[in-house]
């Protein structure tokens, strides 16, 4: 599995399940805490540049669950994520369309914490 | 609702016909091959132009005509394009094939609004919205795969035309009971 990851991990990770790889331990990141979820002001086939910027100018405030998801509008799920053996922490950033009850992961980035922290208060 | 003008879609067809004879004629009257280069040149324009300038036609129509219509949606399908309102509960379309009208849609008369997904043995061709208007079956196409071809359920035009087929249903719904109540 390591191998594997090492050479696919990124394209494995569109599975969302799947956290990223500690740059310098090269072993994958746990979640850490619960995940929030917001909502991002665009529509289904529509595309953005996804940056730590962008996620931070939109993401104004978050949602309770998936049922507050109006059909066909893009959300995305902001996750902290560590180390187990360095105790690096960053944030995972998953943009999703919920369709028929089912998520598809459109864009998965990860970005440093200091980045990203105001999303996780 | 009248959704073909056949003036109009007889006026594209010969236009397609004029060009496909001018091709030929050219082609006969020199024999040349880059005459032959110039007809095939002319063939994909009637392929392709075609379909291209009746789409700008139709958006440019409505673009004027759907210019006081108050509305929350706006969805561009194959076949036309829609105007949705939902806070008053009306609707309206203007047609591809009839696009010098901005037809409203009584939505009093409107029943079985359903999102189908098409879906074959592989995959899908098609998604669309549908519902009843006077007992006529009325399609608003989300996906439409053109060829033999078909996207696998899981592609993502083919999750995305689902999920505007869901969102216009809503709409739709939405407008329905406001127009009723």
């Amino acid at each position: 599995m390591g191998l594997w990851n090492y050479c696919f991990g990124d394209f494995y990770m569109k599975d969302d399940v799947i956290t990223p790889n500690c740059k310098a331990c090269r072993i994958r990141m746990e979640k850490t805490g619960p995940a929030r979820l917001f909502l991002l002001p665009c529509w289904h086939g529509e595309s953005y540049q996804p940056s730590a910027e962008y996620y931070l100018r939109n993401c104004s405030g978050p949602i309770a669950g998936v049922e507050e998801i109006p059909t066909g509008r893009r959300a995305c799920r902001v996750q902290l994520c560590r180390c187990p053996q360095c105790g690096v922490r960053r944030v995972m950033v998953q943009d999703f369309l919920q369709v028929r009850g089912a998520e598809y992961h459109i864009y998965r980035r990860d970005y440093d914490i200091q980045e990203l922290s105001a999303l996780l208060r | 609702m009248k959704k073909k003008n056949i003036l109009y879609m007889a006026a594209w067809a010969a236009a397609a016909v004029l060009l496909v004879v001018l091709a030929l004629a050219l082609f006969l009257a020199t024999g040349s091959d880059i005459m032959l280069l110039v007809c095939a040149v002319i063939l994909m324009a009637d392929i392709f132009c075609i379909p291209m300038l009746k789409t700008k036609v139709m958006q440019k129509k409505a673009a004027q005509l759907a210019k006081d219509f108050p509305r929350q949606l706006t969805f561009e399908a194959h076949d036309g394009i829609f105007y949705f309102d939902s806070e008053k509960g009306r609707a309206a379309v203007v047609w591809r094939n009839n696009p010098f009208s901005l037809q409203t849609i009584d939505l009093t008369k409107v029943s079985g609004i359903e999102v189908k997904d098409g879906r074959q043995f592989r995959g899908t061709m098609r998604v669309w919205c549908q519902f009843l208007l006077n007992g006529e079956k009325i399609r608003i196409h989300t996906l439409w795969v053109s060829g033999n071809r078909q996207l696998g359920m899981q592609h993502p035009k083919v999750v995305s035309a689902i999920s505007k087929a869901e969102q216009l249903a809503e709409v739709l719904t939405e407008a329905r009971a406001k127009a009723l109540s």
